[in-house]
């Protein structure tokens, strides 16, 4: 398969292994085939429970593995195949190409430095722009990410700012390198819920407004369909489902991502017995050699625990489950089974 | 229980920091009231008012008709108290004794309770004899017992008000075997309860997941046989599917044992899957309160109708600016 020349970011069958050196056996799996495309301007959005490889998979992406990990597949960034950049190439990348939002902002920014300073180094120090033009631009971009008397912030200093604000600011530092690529895992995870529409929100019009590509990770699969356009569903370091978000929302494939909505309360109606998942989630290292969500689906049968299954085309999308005819043979009780 | 004003100051600037503000609610036994309300509306400051964690500026609270206003006197109040109302709190993990078998943990609770129960017989202390026959231990605060050396409650930070209390004696060697086979079988009752397995009860807090932890948490704190529970943000957490079964374990418990529940939560969707009743909190202040499905449904308030319109559901969009 060639490079997609109007991708953004594409990786294709990636395979990350860990070796354990306390022990003999062979690396441990971390992802196993991992394969999507962006295309600028897109979101997409990676959804799974804790351990299922999302932080991973955009670690691989920025270069930003485990030092004993090692990885096969390809990922490419408009086209140039990030797993081999040269230094300068890999700079480049991480200093304009792509920017990260993740989950604590209080974890990345200096607490000892005022935001004004957090904001404008990387402008001063890769991109020669005087101090006051970066200030006058990091002041507008506080204003884009919508917060109110953007002088007074940069004077600052992270503790004085609330958990969404500091986000805002985080994001604002992203924009000021005006990356192709945005990376956000977990941004809103910390924040409460109209913190986090509010966050949302500015993303989705920086994504629309600059054409930005955003790759957006999180937990929360209604949040997922909301933001973006295609959703990955993962699960112990596969993508089981990807597909369109609002086909998904529709008709969900998979019996995991049937199971995630399942176990999801509604904010309408109060069902008598949510249909929980049994056991828990598992990560890659931990799965049999077949399909790793067998052991907890209902429907599993003696295929499922022998072969691991391939992808297969599903309306707009893919899905990796032996058993999708005879599940959506009756569709209505796959997806409403057990609600009562 | 019965909350009446219950207001606490913070001390600071310009007079302090009002973080609730007379707040007043009444909760049935066998009831569910959920608390929902922005980061910082006070929703855990009330929480720890109830539990004794931190001083009350103003109000009174009561359980089960008896006073919890002032901090309480003698080891034999604090037991009573903690068989009135015990918290789970987001992270089991700080709150667990990590050398401890999840089994030890629930059983230590148990031991300290039927300890607790013996003592009073002995002391024949028939002014406060109170005859539900539950354990007692953890949550109220303490300044005699347990490891956490917090010696005002108000300046106890742990976030877990259980580990208070871990007792450093337990005169359980002397106790009569009949009181050892029911703790015994009481001890199995509640691992079965929560759905934690013979191999999982062995296991130290490393071994065990978030989920398992939490369920762990909610064993000890239902050892202590309270009246009303309080959960603060203690399924937010966690993964969606183990969620959704501690979600089934709380609702079953309840069904099954009468327990009330205080839910503390900024997710309108678990708080409606699990209360009957739901106050919201905006900087302190009660600015509504009433049915959960009502306050849900048809919100009085613009702050309650932002909260549920920010709620992500299926065909939600970002709010544009
Ligand atoms: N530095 C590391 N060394 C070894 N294993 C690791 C390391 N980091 C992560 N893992 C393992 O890799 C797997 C994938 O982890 P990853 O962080 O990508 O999960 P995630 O989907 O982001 O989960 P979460 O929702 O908890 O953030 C997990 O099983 C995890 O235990
Ligand atoms: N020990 C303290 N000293 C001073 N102020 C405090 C203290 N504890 C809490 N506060 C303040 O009281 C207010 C209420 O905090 P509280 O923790 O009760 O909020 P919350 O509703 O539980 O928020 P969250 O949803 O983020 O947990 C906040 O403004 C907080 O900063
Ligand atoms: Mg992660
Ligand atoms: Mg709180």
């Amino acid at each position: 398969m060639s490079a997609d020349t109007r991708a953004l970011l594409e990786i294709e069958n990636l395979t990350v292994r860990l070796a354990d050196p306390a022990a003999d056996d062979a690396p441990k799996p971390l992802l196993e085939g991992i394969s999507l495309s962006l295309a600028p301007g897109e979101a997409l959005g990676l959804v799974g429970e804790s351990g299922s490889g999302k932080s991973m998979t955009i670690r691989a992406a920025t270069r930003l593995l485990p030092p004993r990990a090692s990885v096969e597949g390809a990922i490419r960034f408009e086209g140039t195949d990030v797993t081999r950049m040269s230094g300068p190439a890999l700079r480049a990348y991480r200093d304009t190409g792509v920017g990260m939002v993740f989950q604590d902002p209080r974890a990345h920014i200096n607490p000892t430095r005022r935001i004004g300073a957090f904001l404008t180094e990387a402008l001063v120090r890769n991109r020669g722009v005087g101090r006051r033009e970066a200030t006058a631009r990091a002041a507008a971009v506080l204003g884009e990410v919508g917060i109110d008397d953007p002088a007074r912030r940069l004077r600052q200093y992270p503790h004085e700012l609330s958990g969404g604000m500091l986000q805002r600011v985080m994001i604002a530092s992203v924009l000021l390198a005006e990356p192709r690529l945005i990376l956000a895992d977990e941004p809103t995870t910390a924040l409460d819920v109209t913190i986090q529409s509010e966050v949302v929100g500015i993303l989705d019009r920086l994504r629309r407004d600059r054409g930005i590509g955003m790759v957006f990770i999180t937990h929360d699969l209604d949040l997922a369909l909301a933001v973006c356009g295609r959703v990955a569903v993962m699960y112990a370091g596969r993508i089981v489902e990807l597909r369109d978000a609002k086909d998904l929302h529709e008709r969900a494939a998979h019996p995991y991502t049937l199971g995630l909505l399942g176990s999801r309360p509604s904010i309408d109606v109060r069902s008598a017995r949510l249909t929980a998942i049994p056991g828990r989630p598992r990560g890659a290292f931990e799965s049999g050699p077949g399909c790793a969500f067998a052991d907890r689906c209902a429907h599993a049968q003696d295929v499922c625990r022998t072969t691991p299954p391939e992808p297969v085309r599903f309306r707009d999308g893919d899905v990796r489950c032996h058993l999708l005819d005879q599940i959506h043979s009756v569709p209505t009780a796959a997806r409403e089974g057990g609600a009562a | 229980m019965s909350v009446r004003d219950l207001t606490k100051i913070f001390p600071g600037r310009g007079g302090g920091h009002k973080a609730v503000d007379a707040v007043s609610f009444e909760l049935e036994p066998g009831g569910a009231l959920g608390i929902v309300g922005e980061s910082g509306s006070g929703k855990t400051t009330i929480a720890r008012m109830l539990i004794g964690l931190e001083s009350a500026t103003a109000g009174s609270m009561s359980v089960l008709g008896r006073d919890r206003s002032r901090p309480a006197r003698g080891a034999a109040e604090r037991r009573a108290r903690a068989r009135e109302l015990q918290i789970v709190f987001q992270d089991p993990y700080t709150s667990l004794d990590p050398s401890q078998s999840a089994r030890a943990a629930v059983d230590e609770v148990l031991r300290h309770h039927a300890a607790g129960a013996a003592r009073a017989a002995r002391a024949d202390a028939s002014t406060r004899s109170r005859s539900r026959s539950g354990p007692d231990p953890r949550s109220a605060p303490t300044k005699a017992t347990g490891p956490t050396s917090g010696s005002d409650p108000a300046i106890d930070t742990r976030p877990d008000a259980d580990s208070n209390t871990r007792p450093v004696t337990s005169p359980s060697t002397n106790a009569d075997p009949r009181d050892a086979r029911a703790r015994q079988t009481r001890l199995e009752e509640l691992l079965d309860q929560v759905g934690l397995t013979e191999r999982q009860s062995h296991a130290r807090p490393r071994d065990l997941s978030g989920g398992q932890r939490q369920r762990v948490a909610i064993a000890r704190a239902l050892a202590a046989d309270p009246a009303v529970l309080i959960l603060d943000e203690a399924v937010s957490a966690l993964d969606v599917s183990i969620q959704a079964q501690i979600l089934n374990l709380l609702v079953d418990i309840r069904a099954r044992t009468g327990i009330a529940y205080i839910l503390i939560s900024h997710d309108l969707a678990v708080v409606r899957q699990l209360c009957d009743s739901a106050l919201v909190l905006r900087s302190g202040r009660v600015i509504e309160q009433g049915s959960c499905a009502d306050i849900l449904d048809n919100p009085a308030e613009d702050y309650t109708r932002a909260l549920r319109a920010a709620v992500p559901v299926p065909g939600w969009r970002p709010p544009q600016h």
